[in-house]
């Protein structure tokens, strides 16, 4: 008996030892890394997205930084968004996270809370040539309300009216004139449906982030403030009457778009928002709600010039003004980096107006630096909209259960919008989702 | 040690290395999983504090049990759907038609296509503004308005049609191998006793695939509460949580809302319940096989 039980002892020794093996070889991969191997440095930059999307964009720019820095060596890799939310903070855990890494907003709430990224507001504010770039609207998305900076963002975009000035022409409006606010839009599209017989609004409304993302662009555009509060983590409606009436117009509204008015295609329960960037792009709609996102799929289209069927307007206005939700992604560096000056210098060499501009032309993204207005790259008529909507965007939930607030925000307008719930159940359904779901 | 000894000890010297791997891949993860059910655990298992019982209190709500009745619809309905094609293919395929081979093959078709681009496709096929199915209908005038299979009031009957198409060739592989096994002799027995057509296959088919339809069947259950690629990939479970399952739920409440205490409980929960059917099952199976 005693010796079986030694002999078992020695078995779970040998699986422990081995264990312990495979373990101390990471690590010591870990130090071989970061120390300067053949006296060059070695740093590695992650974008999230596909590899083969990414390697041709950034091999001429981190090519560009080694023939600057020669002592430096650059690994650059990439990382599928939906493995990112789990392996980013594995890594992050392991103080293994990459040199400088591109975030999105998902990801990066929930990396910053843990304490996983440099705050690097001081960083950013000390370049004053970069921090004078940026506009001040898309610093303030990227930025806390106690003026924490985790990434600089790199990759914007909002939400704005895409329309076919043919079925404009066709139903006798101003194709130079889109919609300036939800009245016209809806008006608009009436008119276009009644005239042309093709749906005037292309209307998406699956549970799913993208909705969440329009429901959130209009309740800011109705109210005029960010739909959640960083600083009290909660919905800003839940303790003011008048936002909490003004997003129950909103969900009105969409009750309306869906059912009543007669202007979408059919279905829009089963369409995600940017599903309809298909139909809008065969004239199946004439109007619809994207963002700088549709440039590469229309773009055939849209190189036309002036004779091209396509063009954006600004997001329609609520009570308070246009103020549509920004995707702000952008470049990371890891609390644990070693090398913070080096990252640094990674980070300014991508945000640089040259390397910037090839990142957001070739990956169809915003031109979000000033230097890189009205070059080449962005000079169609379609990017005027664009990028002048940057100037009055308002904020997704800056908050590590970003993913949650926004499938209940998601999942409370789409019960709202097919009139399961009616206006004040479907909000009082996002604020008890959250509530109960909410993870310090 | 004398040789007897070392005789009676080797069977266990040679089942220590299958022990380690079972603790290791089945005996630790259970663990985890259980103690992870008790606690507050972040994504990447971080242990927080304990949470007791909290976490299970989400299997006494409404919209818990509304999931589990979703689910048992599924997996009821996806293995009838199963059985009742699966059959009827089975035993056309072991008839000696021309070309059996072809269609042998055909059938397991949709086993190897992996769930995600199944689902991907039939998400395509059924779209309501320009899948190919509504497309059809709509030009052979059979219908006048694309119908919305994966709107509200239709998404799970679609989800469930998708699961048995996906499911049919396991179950038509294991009927023929079986069928293959039933003796010549038997068949032409029974010919004799006059036992023919539908009263040939009650009373003596039916009867030997029996042991195998149960195997077949309490896989093909495991494997149906366990799906989740191929709904989530049509579906995400909308609209209106009308193709939410527990598969789903575990996912959304482990990744969307970051709390894996909530979704152990749920996995234990569904493990548990899929156990006792399951042993319920082969226990009857074992009763009437004696």
């Amino acid at each position: 008996m005693k010796k079986r039980l030694l002999a078992m002892l020695l078995c779970a020794a040998m699986v422990l030892s081995m264990a312990a093996c495979s373990s101390g070889g990471a690590e010591s991969d870990k130090e071989e890394k970061t120390e300067d191997s053949g006296g060059k440095k070695e740093i590695t930059v992650l974008r999230l997205g596909d590899i083969t999307k990414a390697e041709p964009i950034f091999a001429p720019i981190m090519d560009s930084y080694t023939k600057d820095n020669p002592d430096t060596t650059v690994n650059f890799e990439a990382m599928a968004w939906d493995e990112a939310k789990t392996k980013l903070k594995l890594l992050g855990a392991q103080s293994e996270l990459p040199e400088v890494m591109f975030i999105n907003i998902i990801n990066g709430w929930d990396l910053a809370s843990s304490g996983y990224l440099s705050d690097l507001s001081d960083l950013f504010k000390e370049d004053a040539s970069l921090s004078a770039d940026i506009p001040q609207s898309i610093i303030d998305v990227a930025t806390t309300e106690d003026g924490k900076m985790y990434w600089i963002p790199s990759a914007t975009g909002a939400f704005g009216v895409w329309y076919n000035k043919e079925y404009f022409k066709q139903a006798g409006l101003d194709p130079n004139s889109p919609p300036k606010t939800v009245e016209e839009m809806i008006s608009m599209a009436k008119t276009i449906t009644e005239k042309t017989g093709v749906p005037g609004l292309g209307w998406g409304i699956t549970a799913t982030e993208d909705f969440a993302n329009i429901t959130e662009s209009f309740y800011s555009s109705y109210t005029g403030v960010d739909i959640w509060s960083d600083a009290d983590k909660k919905f800003t409606f839940e303790d003011n009457k008048e936002y909490r009436k003004l997003f129950a117009e909103v969900l009105e509204e969409f009750a309306k778009i869906t059912n009543d008015y007669g202007i979408t295609q059919a279905n829009s329960i089963e369409q995600n928002p940017f599903g309809i960037r298909t139909l809008f792009r065969d004239g199946e709609v004439a109007m619809y709600l994207d963002g700088v996102w549709a440039v590469k799929e229309l773009k055939e289209e849209l190189d036309k010039g002036e004779g091209s069927k396509f063009n954006t307007g600004l997001f329609p206005a609520g009570p308070a003004g246009s103020h549509p939700i920004l995707g702000c992604d952008g470049w990371a560096i890891p609390e644990e980096c070693k090398d913070k000056d080096e990252a640094w210098k990674m980070v300014q060499h991508l945000m640089s107006s040259e390397n910037q501009t090839r990142h957001a032309s070739e990956w169809g993204l915003l031109p979000i630096l000033e230097s890189e207005k009205g070059i080449d790259e962005f000079s169609g008529e379609y990017w005027n909209a664009l990028v002048e909507q940057l100037d009055t965007v308002s904020a997704r939930p800056k908050d590590k259960n970003v993913a949650m607030i926004e499938q209940a925000i998601a999942d409370g307008a789409q019960a709202a919008a097919t009139r399961k719930m009616t206006p004040d159940e479907a909000i009082d359904f996002m604020i008890e989702t959250v509530h109960s779901n909410y993870v310090e | 040690m004398n040789l007897k000894r070392k005789r009676k000890a080797l069977p266990y010297i040679f089942l220590v290395p299958a022990i380690v791997i079972i603790i290791m891949i089945f005996a630790i993860p259970l663990f985890n999983l259980l103690w992870y059910s008790f606690a507050k655990v972040d994504l990447i298992g971080n242990f927080n504090s304990w949470a007791g019982f909290n976490n299970y209190k989400y299997l006494v709500t409404e919209t818990f049990t509304k999931t589990l009745g979703r689910t048992m619809i599924w997996v009821v309905c996806g293995i009838a759907g199963i059985f009742l094609v699966g059959t009827i293919l089975a035993l056309a395929l072991n008839k000696p038609i021309p070309g059996r081979g072809f269609f042998r093959t055909v059938v397991i078709i949709p086993w190897v296509i992996p769930h995600v681009f199944a689902g991907t496709m039939w998400s395509w096929v059924l779209n309501s503004t320009n899948g190919i199915v509504n497309t059809l209908l709509l030009d052979l005038g059979l219908i006048k308005e694309p119908i919305s299979f994966l709107g509200a009031e239709l998404a799970l009957a679609t989800v469930i049609f998708i699961r048995i198409w996906k499911g049919v060739p396991f179950l038509v592989m294991s009927l023929l191998s079986a069928l293959q096994t039933i003796p010549a002799e038997v068949e032409e027995a029974a010919k004799l006793d006059g036992a023919l057509g539908w009263k040939y296959f009650w009373h003596i088919t039916l009867p030997l695939l029996r042991p195998v339809m149960v195997m077949s069947g309490t896989i093909l259950m495991a494997w149906s509460f366990t799906i989740f690629d191929l709904v989530y990939v049509i579906t995400g479970g909308g609209p209106l949580n009308a193709t939410e399952l527990l598969s789903i739920t575990i996912y959304k409440k482990a990744f969307i809302n970051g709390d894996m205490g909530g979704a152990s409980a749920i996995a234990i929960f569904t493990m548990l319940f899929v156990s006792v059917i399951a042993f319920f099952l082969m226990k009857r199976n074992s009763k009437e096989a004696d």
